[in-house]
């Protein structure tokens, strides 16, 4: 308990120096005595080569740190301790960006766009923390991710959800992922920064909508931890997927496991699976899993077939698109000078065709898109489902790596190897 | 302190906490409530006020009633602002203290879980989580299937083309053409020699005008009013590099670059000021450096800021706008601006056209070409140059392929792109430093090389291959002056260097160097042994070519920054404070004029048809008789 107290008041410390450091205005508020300094529009400036090194070295040994201190040293404190630090580093100082979630869209966009090349920063950033997730677990979410961090560090009075509950939330980060890839690749947005709920507060120019979202998400986190870290986030899909596989994952106990159940409510992200005994001779279960077998390549069909559907207005988000249908709709604002898009198409000397076979290719894109897209969250979905029928014996309490963040609570609950460990199974007893 | 007052003190400190933050939640909703609805241009009493003022428009007591209330509702709405922003820190210190304090009050009263409580029913679990991954699998197909059979696609749906093109109600575009055939009015009063100026017309008009020409639909009599169509040959012409290139003025410095044109009857006498012998002066939007460029009846430049980027399209006739191209969605690698200096801009370098294409350059590093309707044919950022000035360096087309020097702090680069796709045709990497100077093509006895200059060689090209065929080391420090070149030989010159006369050839040679006097800018114009240079410090000197020999000078009040022209047997040197000192082209001094613009000016004049067109820092003039 002291050792957690120490964590917070190290945590809050750093806060409050960030939060004096930036207490000052970022910008001189107009001064309509003098000149006004336009502020820059980029957030964050662009940083020398040699900076960006730097990010990436921190990450890596912030990785490997962490790795060690889950998996070797099995140290809560020391995992809260590196949170506090890429929360401030990550968070604060490099102001959310760059962002290995956001670097999803990167590599879409290189895959998609012969225009677009991704800088070797942000691809180290979106594969290291795939790769240590392929051996070690999430260690990235434990400590080196601003977003888990903040979320990590407002936990107060974490609820279980009921797993069905878990189940239904769980499917949105799919459909996320899906729609950031499909919108990067289509070169019309990248949502998952345009809607990243603490940026602005890392930023400290939160638009106030994106305030209240953050803000939202911090005190749900207070009772339902990291909400975005697993109802939202896109990039958890693919750590859930590498970890799931994970050879080196922390465990609960570090040797056998006495069956003390004290662990067994300590996860607040619901991500320990109890031991379970039961036959799998159930014939209606076996039935069960052959049809979602095959209904598989039914659901990718149909989810292929509503996702080419679904092209027209997925592409409006896209400005030339949503261009091209407004001067249709709207021809009368060709004579509105306040509005700034139509005024700008038509001082471009572009002509209604070229808009229209611009907008055309656009949404083309979009049917072939909606049609992977699609199939992605039928095979998605149908997985998930798959994985409901199938019922795995286990005889301890074991982490579930897919969902498992690495944060240590747990191991923190096990008495297995504490010094005061027999006196504490006499107490069990 | 025991653990119950422990707790009790932490209890009281969230309630604290919690009733603060709570409080500066509700000012900041209120406080975001009341910007909403505060917009400073949407201030009823305010443009109250400004209708009183348009009925009353010599009410000064007005005028500062309205100053005042502007400022202050400008004032309070960025007090507000500001008032935000700080809210959220103060919340978010709030929140702090909260989250501290509520962590520690759970510290304090943390129990111990009852081992063997939890629910083992796993299967119960999984059918529950498989019912309801069902339920939300068809609920989240559903309404996906629903959204899309409500969406129309509106792309499909017909529209009337003549609505949305017939931009003649547009008010920009109509104030465009009231204001250039209002000057040309104006100024046609005042001169009782010049013709009448054609008509003012819509940008749209003309544009459909233009583009019936090129169909070849227009009547005989209809085509004389309208801005020359560029005959099938000339295009053909434009790409072999024939002669007929020569007679227009299709770059920088005229055709390839020399400082020389053909055209005759050259004024040397105008007035700014009275606009005597100024056919027309027309505003130019945007700010540049960069000189016309004219081809036929159309004169092309260029203008920029730090946000947007134009290429523009003038009737030289009468100084209408036949049209303006924005350059501002071409794809970049970064999202910097680059930092230019005022003297250089964002708009400096030249285009060029043949006739078909005109392209630009811009400091972004942003190259374009345009059809002569200005419409975009390709766009392509080369990457942003590295200048500590700005990129300055014009561009040539020869045989459609547009020469781009590239001289850069980081690399030196001279690069061949197709003109009519973009791609690059080739690049040779060149080991120089960086560069102000523009291309030049030189005619060496059957073969055109291209001829670039920088610190601290010279050196000439294959303009078709790239191909680098000799090189030479004479120059030193920031090389702004281009190369000049007559009768086989290369003059290359730049402040606090040299002013040498090189032989070019597989072993180029230095047949004489002088550095007597030497431009920092104004590049120097070879003809008929005769070489000429223009000094930032304002000394107009002549030099023999053939040996270096200073034959004559001449001292103006102003540097100069213009490249000096020679045409209709004359040297025209425009000085910073808009007076051209115009000399007869001779081994002796003969001034003939120095007439004024009534506006300062740097970039280089241009000829056509007897009339010259200067470029000064605001307007764009048509000097003829």
């Amino acid at each position: 308990m002291k050792n957690n107290r120490i964590a917070i008041i190290t945590f809050f410390s750093g806060l409050l120096i960030s939060v004096v450091s930036f207490a000052q205005q970022r910008f001189p508020r107009p001064d309509f005595e003098s000149d006004y300094l336009v502020p820059s529009p980029l957030a964050p400036e662009p940083r020398w080569a040699s900076m960006e090194i730097l990010d990436v070295v921190i990450l890596l040994i912030v990785l490997v740190l962490t790795s060690w201190l889950a998996i070797k040293k099995r140290s809560r404190r020391g995992i809260l301790y590196l949170s506090v630090f890429a929360l401030i580093y990550f968070g604060f100082y490099r102001n959310g960006c760059i962002c290995s979630i956001g670097g999803i869209q990167n590599v879409t966009l290189t895959l998609f766009n012969p225009a677009y090349a991704i800088s070797l920063t942000a691809l180290l950033f979106f594969v290291l923390p795939l790769i240590f997730a392929l051996f070690m677990g999430r260690v990235f979410c434990a400590s080196a991710c601003p977003l888990g961090a903040i979320q990590e560090l407002v936990i107060l009075k974490p609820i279980s959800i009921p797993s069905p509950v878990r189940k239904v939330l769980g499917l949105i980060p799919y459909l996320y992922l899906g729609l950031s890839i499909l919108y990067a690749a289509t070169n019309t947005d990248f949502i998952i920064c345009r809607y990243d709920p603490f940026i602005g507060i890392f930023r400290m120019d939160a638009s106030f909508e994106m305030l209240i979202l953050g803000g939202s998400f911090l005190l749900l986190g207070m009772f339902v931890a990291r909400p975005y870290c697993r109802f939202l986030c896109p990039y958890g899909v693919l750590l859930n997927w590498m970890s799931s596989f994970s050879k080196w994952h922390l465990s609960i106990t570090p040797s056998e496991c006495v069956d003390c159940k004290l662990c067994a409510h300590s996860c607040p992200v619901d991500a320990i699976n109890k031991p379970v005994i039961e036959p799998v001779s159930n014939r209606k279960d076996i039935n069960k899993f052959i049809l979602s077998i095959l209904i598989l390549p039914v659901l990718v069909l149909i989810g292929g077939y509503i996702g080419s559907k679904s092209h027209i207005y997925l592409s409006r988000a896209n400005t030339t698109v949503s261009l091209a249908e407004l001067m249709i709709t709207q021809p009368e604002l060709k004579n509105d000078p306040d509005h700034i898009d139509v005024q700008t198409f038509l001082a471009s000397g572009k002509t209604m065709e070229t808009l229209l076979e611009e907008a055309a290719v656009i949404r083309s894109q979009f049917y072939y898109g909606g049609w992977i897209l699609g199939g992605f969250l039928g095979l998605a979905f149908g997985l998930i489902f798959m994985g409901k029928t199938i019922y795995r014996n286990r005889k301890d309490y074991e982490p579930d790596k897919g969902n498992c963040v690495s944060c240590g609570r747990c191991m923190d609950y096990c008495p297995v190897g504490k010094p005061d460990f027999d006196e504490i199974m006499k107490q069990i007893k | 302190m025991n653990i119950q007052e422990k707790q009790k003190t932490t209890w009281r400190i969230a309630v604290i906490a919690g009733i603060f933050s709570a409080i500066v939640s509700i000012i900041m909703i209120l406080n975001y409530w009341q910007l909403q609805r505060s917009e400073p241009l949407e201030n009823e009493l305010l443009a109250n006020l400004v209708e009183q003022l348009r009925k009353d428009t010599s009410n000064e007591e007005l005028k500062e009633d309205i100053r005042r209330l502007d400022l202050m509702v400008r004032k309070a709405y960025f007090t507000k602002q500001w008032q935000i922003r700080a809210g959220a820190f103060i919340l978010i210190g709030g929140v702090v203290i909260l989250v501290i304090s509520l962590r520690m009050y759970q510290s304090y009263s943390d129990k111990l879980e009852e081992p063997g409580s939890e629910d083992r029913h796993l299967g119960r679990e999984l059918m529950a989580a498989q019912k309801w991954i069902m339920y939300s699998v068809i609920s989240i197909f559903g309404l996906a299937l629903i959204a899309a059979y409500l969406s129309n696609d509106k792309l499909a749906e017909p529209y009337s083309l003549a609505s949305l093109e017939d931009t003649a109600e547009d008010p920009e575009v109509e104030e465009i053409a009231i204001r250039t055939s209002d000057d040309a009015e104006q100024i046609t009063t005042e001169s009782e020699s010049i013709e009448e100026p054609n008509e003012a017309r819509p940008l749209t008009e003309q544009q459909e005008e233009g583009s019936e020409q090129v169909t070849g639909e227009t009547s005989a009599a209809e085509s004389e009013q309208e801005p020359e169509t560029v005959p099938e040959t000339a295009i053909a012409e434009s790409k072999t590099g024939s002669l007929n290139y020569s007679k227009q003025f299709p770059s920088f410095r005229g055709p390839y670059g020399l400082g020389l044109s053909n055209h005759k009857n050259i004024p040397v006498d105008w007035d700014g000021a009275t606009g005597r012998n100024i056919l027309w002066k027309a505003e130019i939007p945007l700010h540049g450096y960069n000189s016309p460029a004219i081809w036929g009846d159309r004169l092309f430049l260029t203008g920029a800021d730090a946000t947007s980027q134009f290429i523009y399209c003038y009737n030289r006739n009468n100084g209408e706008v036949i049209w303006e191209h924005p350059v501002n969605d071409v794809a970049r690698n970064t999202s910097e601006v680059p930092r230019v200096t005022d003297d250089t801009g964002y708009a400096a370098p030249t285009v060029a056209t043949d006739g078909v294409n005109v392209c630009a350059i811009y400091a972004t590093g942003d190259v374009v070409c345009v059809d002569r309707e200005g419409k975009r044919k390709w766009a392509r950022n080369l990457g942003m140059p590295d200048n500590h000035y700005g990129h300055s360096s014009s561009l040539l087309i020869y045989k459609g392929i547009l020469l781009i020097q590239f001289d850069t702090n980081k690399q030196g680069k001279v690069l061949g792109l197709d003109v009519s796709t973009g791609e690059t045709k080739w690049e040779t990497p060149r080991n120089s430093k960086i560069s102000w100077a523009s291309p030049i093509l030189a005619d060496m006895g059957g073969r055109t090389e291209l001829i670039l200059s920088t610190s601290p060689q010279v050196a000439g090209y294959n303009p078709l291959t790239g191909e680098e065929l000799w090189s030479i080391d004479c120059l030193m420090g920031e090389v702004g002056p281009s190369p000049g070149f007559s009768e086989g030989i290369v003059y290359a010159t730049n402040e606090y260097a040299v002013l040498a006369a090189i032989k070019p050839g597989q072993q180029p040679e230095i047949l004489w160097e002088t550095n007597e006097y030497l431009p920092e800018v104004a590049s120097p114009v070879v003809d008929d042994g005769l070489l000429f240079i223009g000094t930032s410090y304002g000394v107009i000197v002549c030099y023999d070519a053939s040996n270096g020999e200073l034959l004559w000078e001449f001292e103006c009040d102003d540097g100069i920054y213009a490249s000096p022209m020679i045409a209709d047997n004359k040297v025209f040197f425009l000085d910073m404070g808009g007076k051209m000192h115009i000399f007869k082209k001779d081994r002796t001094m003969t001034l003939l004029g120095e007439p004024e613009l009534g506006e300062g000016s740097v970039s280089t004049p241009s000829f056509s048809d007897g009339r010259i067109y200067i470029r000064g820092y605001n307007f764009l003039y048509c000097i003829g008789i």
